[in-house]
């Protein structure tokens, strides 16, 4: 009869906080929508390694180590950056970059839109994270769930958890972040500027070239970048090569889904009551939402001083786009300037921007690994 | 949450030269591109495109039958 409700005498607060919170991540992935191929594996992970004695992560029995299945998939495929890099692939294949390559210009946006990294790199370091911890908490500004794990495991931070929680969920309140920031720092008037598209068509060998190109120019200068940006770029080569397109579907389809599925539950991992629940981790999403808001800030505010030197004038919500939350940052801006003027589309400048920033944050990353690794 | 000025200082360099290296980067590949679409040729994009996807969806279909098996 004791064996029925010994262990409920070990529950703990912290972990029924957890259980909340696991909750909370479920909710928002269900009613809200808000990313729930991540948020819901992560809300239900952390319900299940919150459980006392939980058998779903290692315990330690009579001095005997029981590896648990959570740890077991944490150091298969994210101790050793495996599933980031796997899911690059799939998102690499998802990616059509024509209409960055149609306006190459487009891409100082998604530089620009880095800002917020390096700034939260700097305020981290001032409330007293150690550097390596900082980084890790700046890369969160990257708006990308494999960088951001990524570059936290190379420095093995101690933030991992919550980092990561941080990053997806903001990336799913993008459409909650940006649009104030936006208003906030731009007039009526610019908002108003019309952007037509001119549709140019892109060659096959320009495709092509594109991702090797843009592999080599990035691996040169940031060596530890390699395997982030030879990944996303593989993927990309293998949905414009033309003569993989059952691969490019299994990469887009089923291999995006089946590591997003695992990446989810495994990163729970991490989110263990000892080490998720600190004030720590509130200061890390503070300081993750400061990342969001100053990339959404760099760019506009990018735009808007390319505007005083050039005569075809840019609107500077795209500079907002530059961020690499795809596709959503781009929808976000493409409503905001229909919401304006219902005959200014801003779409295809807006995915534009938003994808040059999925590669700006391949090189943030792998500048951060190599000015501090 | 102790205050650290002195870490904020040593991290400002590191936030002047990412953003730098980031744009330095952004133009090369920027450069890239439009050396791209030059060379490859825009002009008659239709036409190629056209007579290479004829051809890539046969190759397509053996490469990939083959593959799978």
């Amino acid at each position: 009869m004791e064996a029925l409700y010994a262990n409920l005498l070990n529950i703990q607060w912290q972990q029924i906080v957890m259980w909340i919170i696991g909750g909370l991540l479920i909710y928002l992935a269900i009613r809200k929508n808000m990313e729930p191929a991540l948020l819901l594996p992560m809300g239900f992970g952390a319900i299940l390694v919150n459980l006392p004695l939980s058998g779903a992560v290692t315990q330690i029995y009579d001095g005997v180590a029981e590896e648990g299945i959570i740890d077991l998939l944490f150091d298969a495929g994210i101790a050793n950056e495996l599933f980031p890099l796997l899911l690059f692939i799939g998102i690499g294949a998802m990616i059509d970059f024509g209409p960055l390559l149609s306006n190459p210009k487009l891409m100082l946006f998604g530089a620009a839109a880095q800002f917020g990294i390096f700034f939260t790199l700097s305020l981290a370091a001032l409330v007293g994270f150690e550097l390596k911890d900082a980084a890790s908490i700046a890369i969160i500004g990257a708006a990308d769930g494999p960088t951001s794990i990524f570059v936290a495991n190379f420095f093995k931070s101690n933030y991992i958890g919550p980092i990561i929680v941080a990053a997806y969920s903001y990336m799913a309140l993008v459409p909650i972040v940006q649009p104030p920031v936006i208003r906030l720092i731009t007039t009526k008037k610019e908002r108003l500027i019309r952007m037509p598209y001119e549709q140019k068509e892109i060659s096959k060998l320009t495709r092509i070239l594109f991702p090797i190109i843009v592999t080599i120019i990035v691996g040169l200068v940031a060596q530890r970048a390699v395997a982030l940006v030879g990944f996303l770029m593989f993927g990309n080569l293998i949905r414009e090569c033309g003569v993989l397109n059952s691969l490019s579907e299994t990469a887009q389809n089923v291999l995006a889904n089946l590591i997003t599925l695992l990446l989810g539950i495994t990163v729970a991992a991490k989110m263990q009551a000892s080490a998720f629940l600190n004030p720590q981790t509130l200061l890390i999403l503070a300081l993750g939402l400061v990342a969001f808001i100053f990339d959404t800030a760099g760019g506009v505010i990018f735009a808007k001083i390319m505007n005083l030197f050039v005569k075809k004038k840019v609107n500077p919500m795209i500079g907002a786009a530059g961020i690499s939350a795809f596709p959503m940052s781009a929808r976000v801006v493409h409503k905001m300037g229909l919401a304006e003027d219902d005959q200014n589309f801003l779409l295809m400048h807006a995915v534009g921007a938003n994808v040059s920033g999925q590669i700006a944050s391949v090189i943030a990353g792998g500048l951060i690994l190599s000015f501090l690794g | 949450m102790n205050i650290n000025v002195e870490m904020f200082l040593q991290t400002l360099p590191i936030m002047g030269k990412g953003m730098l290296y980031i744009f330095i980067v952004t133009l090369v590949i920027i450069l890239s591109i439009i050396v791209l679409n030059k060379v490859s040729g825009n002009k008659d994009n239709n036409k190629d495109n056209n007579k290479d996807n004829n051809k890539d969806n046969n190759k397509d279909n053996n490469t990939d039958t083959n593959t799978d098996n």
